[in-house]
């Protein structure tokens, strides 16, 4: 669009300056051959007073049509033919006046259109047909026999030219069409990606809605089956107790309401299973900690390898997801300093123990030195360790300056129930 | 710190905080019931709780977590700050990772579940006025019932990581380069070994390897 748009002004500032340039180029071979040709006074003073008046004419036409679009109209018709007249005159008292005349055949289409345009095509190709025969009017048959000749030559190549500039801007034409068509297009593209958006959007709540009251539906039947009926036999039994005056019966029901409460909230636990972190959902401790490892190997660009040993073993929930803790902080911990170009997790089941490593071949660190520096051990390695002795394991840390770190859980291997 | 509570002289003192009178009024009871302890206060919510710790000095606080006003691990992390000598033990409804990690994480030094019977519960709170970890109730029940027997020496065939260290260690590689070679911990290579020498029934590094050469497990 741009190019178009360039190409545009270039035009505008050639008709416009265009024909200055020409007149000025006929006038001074003119002056330059006034002899040569035979110039008499009488069409050199004419000559004189009708550049002067071409001049004005230009300045006039300047005038008038700045600002004004470039289409055929009345005075753009009146503009040519009187500019056409004076060239032809011109030629007529000097043939290298014929630049001039030429004028005609450059931008004729933006002023005349249909007939007018051929008509003013042929006029100037009759002055510089006329011209280029050694000027006008031709004398005797040979003079017109050329004149006739290169008239037609003119008009076949004013034909020929005509089509060619025609083909080319309608192909303009469709070009501008088509970008325009394309942007439409786009526009309507992105209204389309917009309102896909927004429907996508709309989809998921939706879909996270039905997810909600589904869940909800499923928590009020098992409040109903669990919860509720465990609390109607509490009250059942507490409801003995406090109408009868034998201790022992009395010591009974409450041992039985106990019981019941016990069972109750057993169950109300079951229904929140929200035990497990999201990882451990559908995998075991192995499958989990290789996801886990070869995404974090993915994102950091640590080569990353996960190695399992010993007979794999099903752990319980809280050791499996202490483990998986105690990896991804780890793995964060290297992400986040050890600047290591390998990393190694390695679970190993033991019989009755398993151990989790995580090694680097990172810059390691002086660990009575971060020990120093914060108040907290650094690391978050409290908190790794708090979570191992929690479950009655035990945390250590092997690291050197330039050698790397190893962080090593120990725990006690509980089997899933 | 902690000196009176273990030698019995003073009663360990305790902070309960939770949101449920119910609740608060039932470990009030069972706690004021039994010798040795003695409850400071109450609060409904954390940030009571942190201010009455301030000024009540308590020995340990029993801390629930989801509390309208002022959740626990809010409180726990505040405490921690503020360099308050209390043991912190949550008291939890549901012992599901995602409660009690955070707490566990913001200096928590340990979680019970609301309904653990009383000798378990006055256990845990000993524990943790002397500074002992409290296990996972979770698992701790199922480590003590777990029969952890050694078993019978040399009976058990080795695992193929086990016989990987063995090898090793028969070409005289030290724990260290064990470790650097199979890319894991000195910690494990350790823990590898103990495993060997239980089950070839040897006692140091010369003893596995001769017994490995006897059974034909090397070479």
């Amino acid at each position: 669009m741009a190019d178009v748009a360039g190409v545009e002004q270039r035009w505008a500032a050639y008709h416009r300056w265009g024909p200055y340039g020409m007149l000025a180029a006929g006038t001074v071979l003119s002056a330059a051959t006034a002899a040569l040709v035979g110039m008499s006074t009488v069409e050199r003073y004419t000559a004189v007073a009708l550049v002067a008046a071409a001049v004005v004419l230009q300045l006039g036409w300047g005038w008038w049509s700045r600002g004004r679009p470039p289409a055929p109209s009345a005075p753009g018709a009146c503009y040519y033919f009187v500019r056409w007249a004076l060239g032809f005159v011109l030629s007529w008292c000097n043939p290298f006046f014929a630049f001039y005349g030429a004028a005609g055949y450059v931008g004729a289409e933006r002023l005349l259109r249909g007939r007018a345009l051929k008509l003013g095509l042929l006029a100037t190709a009759v002055t510089v047909a006329g011209s280029q025969a050694t000027g006008m009017p031709p004398r005797g048959i040979l003079h017109w026999t050329l004149f006739g000749g290169l008239l037609c030559v003119h008009i076949v190549l004013i034909t020929v030219f005509g089509r060619l500039a025609a083909r080319e801007e309608e192909r303009t034409r469709i070009q501008t069409g088509t970008i325009a068509e394309l942007e439409r297009t786009n526009a309507a593209l992105q209204q389309a990606l917009d309102e896909n958006a927004a429907l996508h959007a709309q989809l998921l709540v939706q879909a996270r809605e039905a997810g909600v009251a589904d869940e909800r539906r499923r928590l009020a039947a098992e409040i109903h089956d669990t919860i509720a009926q465990g609390l109607t036999g509490i009250i059942a039994q507490l409801q003995v107790v406090a109408n009868t005056p034998d201790p022992d019966l009395a010591r009974e029901h409450v041992s039985r309401a106990m019981d019941l409460a016990r069972h109750s909230l057993g169950e109300a636990r079951r229904s929140v299973h929200n035990l497990a972190p999201v990882a451990l959902a559908h995998d075991g401790l192995p499958e989990a900690l290789e996801k886990t490892a070869s995404e974090w190997g993915e994102r950091t660009g640590v080569d990353t390898r996960f190695t399992v040993t010993g007979t794999v073993e099903q752990l319980h929930d809280e050791v499996a997801a202490t483990l998986l803790r105690i990896a991804q902080e780890a793995l964060s911990n290297t992400a986040r300093h050890a600047h290591a170009t390998r990393a190694g997790v390695t679970l190993s089941f033991m019989g009755d123990e398993v151990t989790l490593d995580i090694r680097d071949d990172g810059r390691g660190f002086d660990r009575t030195a971060v020990r120093e520096r914060t108040s907290t051990g650094g690391f978050g390695l409290p908190g790794m360790r708090a979570r191992a002795e929690r479950i009655a394991g035990s945390l250590t840390v092997e690291s050197e300056p330039g050698l790397g770190t190893a962080v090593s859980a120990r725990v006690p291997l509980v089997r899933h129930d | 710190m902690t000196e009176d509570a273990t030698t019995g002289d003073a009663p360990i003192t305790l902070l309960i905080v939770d949101d449920h009178p119910v609740v608060r009024d039932g470990l009030r009871g069972m706690f004021e019931s039994a010798p040795g302890f003695r409850v400071l206060g109450e609060a409904p919510n954390g940030v009571e709780a942190v201010s009455l710790a301030a000024g009540l000095d308590p020995d340990v606080i029993l801390m629930d977590l989801r509390m309208p006003g002022g959740g626990g691990v809010d409180a726990i992390r505040e405490l921690g700050r503020t360099g308050a000598r209390a043991k912190v033990l949550v008291l939890t409804t549901y012992d599901t990772d995602s409660d009690t990690l955070p707490a566990i994480e913001a200096g928590a030094t340990g979680y019970l579940l609301k309904d653990a019977p009383r000798e378990e519960l006055f256990t845990a709170v000993r524990a943790a006025s002397e500074g002992r970890t409290v296990l996972s109730p979770a698992v701790a029940s199922r480590l003590v019932s777990a029969v952890r027997t050694p078993r019978a020496p040399g009976n058990e065939p080795l695992s193929a990581r086990e016989r990987e260290v063995l090898a090793l260690v028969a070409k005289g590689t030290s724990n260290r380069e064990i470790a650097r070679e199979l890319f894991i911990s000195e910690a494990t290579v350790k823990t590898h070994l103990t495993h060997l020498y239980a089950k070839l029934g040897a006692k140091d590094r010369a003893a596995a390897v001769a017994v490995a050469y006897d059974r034909g497990i090397l070479g």
